[in-house]
């Protein structure tokens, strides 16, 4: 079992989504995320192996990231054959026989329209193990609020890209601990700094995806 | 590159051919050093390149003004004297200038709906790199617009700065509305939101300074954003002079 575990992490950090894919070149013709999941359910292992390969793959890539090894295409590539595989466990999920560790409620905030960076945490977020609650862009108060009403025991994640547009998360943080002082704040973006987010009351800040990863894990654990 | 003029403004409409797309160029821009990227982004950049002109339609423009007067660091415009608080690192810079052109440049939103289905559909790679196109492309424009700005003042005898934008070196973002308000309504398509976000989002705006002392500096020694691709551009001329 831990070699499949292997296995499937290497094409998850690689980006090998399936046989035909043509990257990584060196990977060519082997079989890839996608196929190794499929085998592995006919093979009878237990799905959350496959949780684990990707989970697995996915810190690799992303600490490669975060250390400057990678960069975000390669990222999106291993979040692509991350995806390919954890689509096999889309019925273990609904059936609640395999479960993520959490769920991460995330926006761009009210103002602002940019969601690179955004999608790109999702993603990673994802691929750590958790579910993702993408409201999109221009996310007013009333909207994080709607989604933690409908999510218990969510976390929340705001991002921005202007410094005109970040300070909205304040009213926003100000309100959700208002109604949930439980629920846990990270905000991200090019602007935002450590400081800032102390400032206006969140509860964790991270340059980059695998440091709100990091954060989720730590609060989860 | 099409041109119309008054006396004070001067607006262009650019095709996405007569900008100079450079797949390495941007290869770096995405954080990687030479040789060190994966064949395939080249493979989808071009391909991204060779798609993409229909979708940007791409539009330009300065107002070049002669009336300015500075109180302290705030740079004083036009007949009704508006004042922008530029801030300290771009009034030492744009101090002695004799006159100014305010700009702002789009590619339109064809790039950005493109990204965003690619998204949709689950090929963020694709998505990721025309986005990262688009942005690049509107820089681009910008020079261009910037190059033929500064042909006309060489003709003269004149040189131009940088092009500084609200929200860099210390130029709040929120000035951006008193930037718009000094070019005609709707200029070039562009509109303000009230967070002074432009859209398209795929815009950019700023001032150049025109006179004999004008000249042109690295902006990321003003930028405290250590981590930035473009400051690894700016560290790597820095290495080659
Ligand atoms: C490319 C770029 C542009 C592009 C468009 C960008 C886009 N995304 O569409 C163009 C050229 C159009 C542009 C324009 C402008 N830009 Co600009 N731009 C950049 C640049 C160089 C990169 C942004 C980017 O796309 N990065 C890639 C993505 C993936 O990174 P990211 O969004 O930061 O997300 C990462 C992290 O922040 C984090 N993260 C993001 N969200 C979250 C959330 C959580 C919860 C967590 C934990 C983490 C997290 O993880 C992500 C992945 O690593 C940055 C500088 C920089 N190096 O960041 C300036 C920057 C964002 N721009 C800036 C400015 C000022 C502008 C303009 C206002 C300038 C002007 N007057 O023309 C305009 C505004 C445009 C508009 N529509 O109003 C400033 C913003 C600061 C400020 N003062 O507000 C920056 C920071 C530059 C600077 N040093 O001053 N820009």
């Amino acid at each position: 079992m831990s070699d499949f575990v292997e296995q499937l992490a290497l094409c998850v950090e690689r980006g090998k989504v399936n046989k035909e894919s043509l990257y990584p070149p060196d990977l060519k013709g082997q079989d890839g995320a996608d196929e190794l999941a499929k085998q592995a359910l006919e093979r009878g292992l237990q799905p959350d192996t496959i949780l684990k390969g990707c989970i697995l793959g996915m810190d690799r890539i992303g600490s490669k990231f975060s250390q400057n090894k990678a960069f975000v295409p390669e990222l999106l590539m291993a979040a692509k054959a991350m995806t390919a595989a954890m689509d096999h466990l889309k019925p273990f999920f609904q059936s609640g026989e395999v479960k993520r560790k959490g769920t991460l409620i995330i926006g761009t905030i009210a103002g602002d329209l940019h969601d690179i960076g955004k999608n790109l945490v999702a993603m990673v977020v994802e691929g750590g193990g958790f579910e993702v609650v993408d409201l999109g862009t221009d996310v007013s108060t009333e909207k994080f609020l709607a989604a933690i009403e409908a999510h218990p025991g969510s976390i929340v994640g705001m991002s921005a890209l202007l410094t005109t547009t970040m300070v909205n998360m304040e009213s926003a943080i100000r309100a959700i601990k208002e109604k949930y002082p439980d629920t846990m704040v990270l905000v991200g973006g090019a602007p935002v700094t450590q400081q800032f987010a102390d400032r206006i009351g969140a509860d964790g800040y991270s340059p980059d995806p695998q440091g709100a990863v990091a954060i989720l894990n730590k609060k989860v654990a | 590159m099409i041109r119309s003029t008054t006396a004070e403004i001067a607006e262009f409409s650019l095709s996405f051919d007569e900008i100079e797309h450079d797949p390495a160029g941007l290869i770096a821009l995405l954080g990687y050093r030479d040789g060190e990227a994966p064949e395939l982004l080249r493979t989808v950049l071009e391909e991204i390149i060779s798609d993409a002109g229909d979708r940007c339609h791409i539009r330009g423009g300065y107002r070049h003004i002669s009336e300015i007067e500075w109180r302290e660091t705030d740079l004083c415009l036009g007949r009704d004297k508006m004042a922008l608080a530029t801030g300290k690192i771009i009034a030492d810079e744009l101090q002695r200038a004799e006159s100014v052109a305010l700009f702002a440049c789009t590619i339109g939103t064809g790039l950005e709906t493109w990204s965003k289905r690619l998204m949709n559909d689950g090929d963020f790679f694709a998505g990721y790199l025309v986005d990262a196109v688009a942005s690049l492309t509107v820089e681009s424009a910008m020079q261009k617009i910037q190059d033929y700005l500064e042909r006309e003042q060489q003709d003269k005898g004149l040189r131009i700065s940088n092009c500084y934008s609200p929200g860099n070196c210390g130029w709040p973002v929120t000035e951006q509305h008193k930037l718009f308000s000094l070019l005609p309504d709707n200029f070039c398509g562009i509109t303000l939101t009230d967070s002074s976000l432009m859209l398209p989002i795929k815009s950019v705006s700023g001032i150049i300074g025109i006179g004999p002392a004008m000249r042109k500096v690295n902006t990321c020694q003003f930028c405290d954003m250590k981590r930035c691709v473009y400051r690894r551009r700016f560290e790597k001329s820095k290495q080659e002079i």
